[in-house]
């Protein structure tokens, strides 16, 4: 481990767990949120600035600038909404549903039945160690290409993060907590979601932004070699067609879509992370 | 009015364990009874019993007559941490216990606020437990037990992870509003001088096994101040108490000396 002058003192300041925003601290004379944004403006300036002055060769990379015009001229245009946008949209948002409802599921039997948990444990510790995608012939062979397929690959891929963070949730609630539901004779109904899954919350948030992360993944991936429509499909086509401007075009969107839905979970779920007990 | 609680040979065994020995006691209606020991000494053992969420190995629990045979729901439980729900503000989780009765929210919440005024916390019905300290918390928990007007509360050591200071305060309030409604208690503690000035009775109980040494009546009036604590009446109880105590403690050190 190295430990800068910087590590060392907040080493001695005992910090408050419940407080991960420490970006206050300064490394070389910036906050860790400014170089953040100065690594984001450099790596902007290199994609506009590097095929324009011809370091890497306009087949390879075309400018930030084309990318995002052609971003927007795909926005616009209907065919590549209904052919490749919305469904791409529509697989991950039903992945990632379908993910959350059996992964808490699962969770909450294994947290609650042994035989669940002496069952499921070695494969939850296992699982992201084993390259899901390499299923995907598989499920070609079994349910065709197209959106089934896809679907159950992402929701495979993600519906394990559910489980997991959903168990760790249910382990973390108090005794008090759970001795207080048997005390007050709560049906299974209200102990389940008055009592579990609220207290269990902040831990599920954490594997909901994983969930919707590997069902984004799970999905585009898929859909380059999947499918004949989506998001996915239409990068890997615009990669074999030499379009190489639509490519990135729908790569930058893909991270746009990426990042917009991560921050809107940070900030629909931040209000309810505060009322945790210390 | 308080309900009549009655222990028929009431034990448990864990393993080898004996956690606490066959035990009949009868806890008037409307009395205060502490139960104090030594750590490990079966006091939470008997007092989840009654509460109906541990099953003795034999033996009967009566209330009002009739035998027990899990939770009730005019039985009041506050455990040592208070268990308040985070995602709850101060107003809901008093109106929690009502809520799962089905009772409308409109009424729980009056209920809740009629209580939450009873033990201070006025001035709090919209906060989140997080805002509040370990001792407003358990307030909350003490308001939420008294929202459904029980005949029984049971405590197991409600104040042990407060200050001393805290710890008479919310004692003397807990005697207070449980006077006002009739229910009969029991309450766990460690502390000697709790047990004196809350209880009009006070149970000794010693380890391996688990067993009721001493039976004591407080002879103090029955509303209580902090100034009592030093009263002849309290300290001679508090010095019997301890006798009783060391000679256990004692007999547990030689017991595990060789063991250890
Ligand atoms: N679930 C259990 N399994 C096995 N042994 C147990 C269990 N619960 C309690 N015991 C044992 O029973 C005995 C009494 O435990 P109990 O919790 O009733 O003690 P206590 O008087 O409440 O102690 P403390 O003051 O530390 O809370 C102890 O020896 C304990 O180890
Ligand atoms: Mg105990």
């Amino acid at each position: 481990m190295s430990t800068g002058p910087v590590a060392t003192e907040s080493a001695t300041t005992p910090l408050r767990k419940d407080k991960p925003e420490i970006v206050r601290e300064r490394r070389l004379g910036l906050t860790v949120r400014g170089w953040t944004i100065v690594g984001a403006l450099l790596t902007v300036l290199f994609l506009e600035l590097a095929p324009r002055l011809g370091l890497v060769d306009s087949f390879s990379l075309v400018p930030l600038s084309a990318m995002v015009m052609r971003a927007f001229g795909l926005l616009t245009d209907p065919e590549f909404l209904s052919q490749d946008l919305v469904p791409s949209l529509l697989s991950i948002l039903v992945a990632f549903i379908f993910a959350v409802v059996s992964g808490v599921l699962i969770g909450l039997l294994v947290w609650r039945f042994d035989w669940a948990r002496k069952t499921l444990d070695p494969w939850l510790a296992t699982y992201y160690a084993i390259p899901t995608f390499a299923l995907y012939p598989l499920l070609v062979a079994l349910l065709g290409i197209g959106f089934v397929p896809i679907v159950l690959l992402a929701t495979l891929f993600a519906v394990v993060a559910m489980i997991s963070s959903t168990v760790d949730g249910l382990d973390g609630i108090p005794r008090s907590v759970l001795r207080l539901a048997a005390v007050l004779q709560l049906d299974p109904f209200q102990r389940t979601f008055k009592v579990l899954l609220p207290a269990a919350l902040p831990q599920i948030s954490v594997g909901l932004r994983l969930a919707l992360s590997y069902s984004l993944i799970m999905v585009l991936a898929s859909e380059f070699v999947l499918s004949t429509s989506g998001l996915g499909h239409f990068i890997s086509n615009a990669y074999n067609d030499f379009a190489i401007t639509d490519m990135y075009a729908g790569v930058l969107l893909v991270f746009v879509l990426a990042l917009g839905l991560n921050f809107a979970f940070a900030a629909a779920l931040r209000p309810q992370s505060k009322r945790v007990l210390s | 009015m308080g309900a009549k609680v009655e222990l028929r040979d009431v034990d448990r065994v864990y393993g080898d364990v004996q956690a606490l020995s066959p035990t009949n006691q009868v806890l008037e209606p409307g009395t205060f009874t502490t139960l104090v020991g030594p750590s490990g000494c079966g006091k939470s053992t008997l007092l989840d019993i009654i509460a109906g969420l541990n099953k003795g190995n034999g033996g009967q629990v009566l209330i009002d007559g009739s035998p027990s045979t899990g939770p009730r729901r005019e039985t009041g439980v506050i455990f040592q941490e208070a268990a308040v729900l985070p995602w709850r503000t101060v107003l809901d989780n008093t109106a929690f216990a009502l809520e799962t009765q089905k009772v409308p929210v409109r009424k729980r919440r009056e209920i809740a606020r009629e209580v939450l005024q009873r033990v201070g916390l006025s001035d709090f019905v919209n906060h989140y437990p997080h805002q509040l300290s370990g001792g407003m918390r358990q307030r909350v928990a003490i308001a939420r037990v008294l929202s459904t007007d029980p005949d029984l509360i049971l405590a197991d050591e409600p104040f042990g992870a407060l200050d001393e200071q805290t710890r008479v305060v919310l004692g003397l309030e807990l005697l207070k509003v449980v006077r006002q409604g009739g229910a009969t208690v029991l309450f766990v503690t460690h502390s000697i001088q709790e047990a004196a000035l809350l209880s009009d009775r006070v149970l000794v109980m010693g380890a391996r096994p688990g067993k009721i040494l001493l039976d004591l009546h407080v002879d103090l009036p029955p509303d209580r101040d902090p100034t009592m604590v030093g009263s002849p009446v309290a300290t001679a109880l508090v010095e019997q108490i301890w006798t009783v105590l060391k000679s256990e403690a004692q007999r547990a050190m030689v017991e595990q000396g060789p063991r250890s």
